[in-house]
């Protein structure tokens, strides 16, 4: 895991960020702090590979739920802890629902911040990978015919072209001239490498 | 009414009676007026004077002129159809003057004829601000009065030559006083004041309707047996009196002075009745004086009522403000609480190797940081137990939360003379929240404005309550007065604790209102850049817990 994977701390208490920038430097991780939600959102914008986030629950301007649903929109992948100092519990249940990775109430236990970046970390690359592939799938289909899609939605379930063209009510013989088409203008050599590019993407489907 | 000789109908009697009943019309202490179909038909110089109108200009107009607002109107309407069975109107509500200045006001009406629609009815209405100016206005009424009369008498005499010179003049001019007569009758017998004449040597000539149904007589004589031994009290005096000796203590005994009490009377079914009593000295032969009783009991209760609720408020208020301050604490110590704890982490991290060699110093960072988890422990209990203790959320109809909590505020508000406006949108949904809490907030916004308004010396202070629908799902609810405002520089601050501007504020209401609204989801804030007043703003969503 060479790729750099970058975290960011939102809170508008400095106090705090500062706190926890220096635990997480203890443990030789850096971290970018910001204290309301536009800069950070606009450092997100221009970091193009993997990242998790902390976001304070209540800051003046955008709250930490708004930042949250922005970021749905955009960056998918991005794992989400969030933080408060409120015993608010109907936030809690509606940041769990819009996808939240975590949420701590402070003052929390350390270790349990850091066993919890941690596995935001992880689970930033795989989301991230996989948001890429997602990304390149979804681009990639916008090159293809309507027929064109349906033939490779059919090949990445692995049917042969004479199932393709009995599903489709289409000669083997046309699918096999879709099939070329297709490896043609995703720029892959065979099935097999189609199938593996593509499947995580098909998989969320 | 008669008169205590029964006279046979001729002028004399008829001028007499006319001068009775003109003169209660006329001088009375608080407004009547006639009205039919909700318009204005005869109306003394007292509700015309109390309303800021020019004399003679009333009559004629719509009552809604007079009425605050429509739902008044309206509501008082609905009463005047429940008339064929009650018969009956006291209330206490606010009249608008003709400058558009308020009056607090008891208004008392009844239909001359129940079961017609088209029936005359009386109201009496008394300005109840202007109490304490009573005793002024009696002996200024009085002196007009004198005046009045003899004025008359002198116009009298001249009729009276007239009337021997032109018969058909003379006729014509009877049939006009028994006319007057009548009207004065039927006023006398429908007013709900109740009235009393005594005769010269001070007994107990007549009573009006209103007075028998007071004191549950049903004529004359049993009313005059009861009052020898019906026990009163008067209020501010404390003896104990009889209702005889109270009607002749309120008695002068000489034209200029007015005698009035207030006096409280035990009904035969032991609730009690509060009564204010006037009396004036009637100058006509043969009589003594008209002394008149204003029922007082329904103000009473009203004020007992606004007592109760001022104590529902303050309980209220104290439950909200307990929980609200441990909230507030618990948020506060929370976030150094938790910087003290990741630095104590991160020298255990960074020092780690360094520290097995010194048991000593990591004694001391491991009971650091014991201490810390205790601390923070204690924290979390605060506000497990606050969340525990909090009363369950409710559906909300905030426009009935505006109006109950202006009607738990009366008392303030009137007290500073504040003219209320609301502007309720139409068709608001309900919110889930904490009802106590929301109101918390609305009573500190107007508590806030009030206070504002009166240190700075605002001429007409001015609140507007607003509730709207506000975008995505939102409710938007102002409090704005029209009192100095909030600099731009404090605009932040205000909301911060321990920050007040008020001698012996706390400086915590501000920042718990905010608590308040954040903790439902929304956003409290001043509106910037106002030439004058302060406009509170908080935006509420419709579900609980939805981002601001």
């Amino acid at each position: 895991m060479t790729q750099e994977i970058r975290i960011y701390l939102v809170d508008d208490e400095p106090d705090v960020t500062r706190g926890l920038s220096w635990l997480l430097e203890s443990v030789d991780l850096k971290a970018e702090a910001h204290h309301r939600a536009d800069p950070f959102l606009s450092s997100l914008a221009g970091h193009a590979g993997p990242a998790c986030a902390v976001l304070d629950l209540r800051m003046p301007g955008l709250s930490g739920i708004e930042v949250m649903e922005r970021l749905v929109a955009r960056r998918p992948d991005v794992p989400i802890i969030f933080l408060s100092a409120h015993g608010d519990v109907p936030s809690a249940v509606r940041a769990m629902k819009l996808g939240a990775f975590d949420f701590l109430q402070k003052p929390f236990n350390p270790q349990q911040f850091l066993e919890c970046i941690n596995r935001a970390r992880l689970s930033a690359v795989d989301r991230h990978a996989e948001w890429l592939k997602r990304r390149d799938y979804d681009e990639s289909l916008s090159r293809l015919s309507v027929r064109e899609r349906e033939v490779l939605e059919l090949m990445l379930e692995g049917g042969s072209s004479k199932e393709i063209g009995r599903r489709l009510d289409i000669s083997p013989k046309t699918v096999d001239v879709h099939r070329a088409n297709i490896l043609r203008k995703l720029e892959v050599g065979n099935a097999r490498e189609l199938t593996s590019r593509f499947r995580i993407a098909l998989k969320k489907d | 009414m008669g008169l205590p000789v029964s006279p046979p109908p001729t002028d004399p009697s008829a001028q007499t009676d006319r001068l009775i009943y003109e003169q209660v019309f006329d001088n009375a202490l608080v407004g009547i007026c006639f009205m039919q179909h909700r318009r204005f038909l005869r109306v003394n110089a007292r509700m015309e004077e109390m309303l800021g109108y020019q004399p003679g200009e009333m009559p004629g107009q719509s009552v809604r002129v007079v009425y605050a607002r429509q739902e008044d109107f309206d509501e008082v309407g609905r009463v005047m159809e429940s008339f064929p069975t009650t018969n009956r109107y006291v209330h206490e509500r606010p009249l608008v003057a003709k400058d558009g200045s308020l009056l607090w006001c008891l208004i008392a009406g009844r239909m001359i004829e129940p079961h017609d629609p088209d029936s005359t009815s009386v109201w009496v209405v008394q300005d109840m601000s202007a109490k304490k100016q009573a005793e002024d206005q009696l002996a200024r009424a009085n002196q007009r009065l004198e005046q009045i009369v003899e004025s008359r008498t002198l116009n009298l005499q001249k009729t009276n030559a007239a009337l021997k010179l032109e018969v058909e003049r003379r006729r014509e001019s009877e049939r006009a006083m028994i006319e007057s007569r009548e009207k004065y009758r039927v006023l006398i017998r429908n007013i709900p004041l109740g009235i009393v004449i005594t005769d010269a040597a001070g007994e107990i000539v007549e009573i009006n309707p209103a007075m028998q149904g007071f004191f549950a007589s049903s004529d004359l004589a049993t009313f005059t047996a009861m009052a020898r031994e019906a026990e009163c009290t008067v209020v501010g005096e404390d003896a104990v009196t009889t209702l005889r000796e109270l009607i002749a203590a309120c008695s002068p005994s000489v034209t200029r002075r007015v005698e009035h009490r207030t006096a409280k009377w035990e009904a035969a079914d032991g609730s009690p009745r509060w009564f204010d009593v006037a009396g004036v000295r009637v100058p006509v032969r043969d009589l003594g004086c008209a002394i008149v009783f204003l029922d007082r009991t329904e103000q009473r209760r009203a004020r007992a009522r606004e007592h109760t609720q001022q104590q529902q408020l303050a309980h209220a208020s104290r439950l909200s403000l307990m929980g609200q301050f441990a909230s507030a604490l618990a948020h506060e110590l929370g976030q150094p609480l938790n910087a003290c704890l990741s630095y104590a982490a991160g020298i255990e991290h960074r020092l780690g190797p360094e520290l097995r060699k010194r048991p000593d110093a990591q004694e001391a960072l491991s009971r650091i940081q014991l201490h810390l988890h205790q601390a923070g422990d204690v924290v979390k209990n605060v506000r497990a137990f606050v969340a525990k203790h909090r009363p369950e959320d409710e559906e909300i109809d905030l426009a009935a939360l505006v109006h109950g909590t202006l009607d738990l505020l009366q008392l303030q508000l009137r007290e500073a003379a504040v003219t209320v406006r609301l502007r309720i949108g139409e068709d608001l949904p309900r919110l889930r929240g904490t009802r106590v809490e929301l109101q918390q907030v609305l009573v500190n916004l107007v508590v806030n404005a009030i206070e504002a308004m009166r240190g700075a010396g605002v001429a007409r202070p001015q609140i507007e309550v607003s509730v709207a629908r506000a975008a995505r799902s939102r409710i938007r609810m102002s409090v704005i007065d029209n009192g100095p405002g909030v600099p731009e520089a404090l605009s932040e601050s205000v909301f911060q604790p321990y920050t007040t501007t008020k001698p012996g504020g706390l400086g915590m209401g501000l920042m718990m209102c905010r608590t308040i609204i954040e903790s439902h989801g929304g956003s409290l804030q001043i509106e910037p850049r106002r030439k004058r007043g302060a406009a509170f703003r908080c935006v509420l969503p419709v579900e609980k817990g939805d981002p601001p």
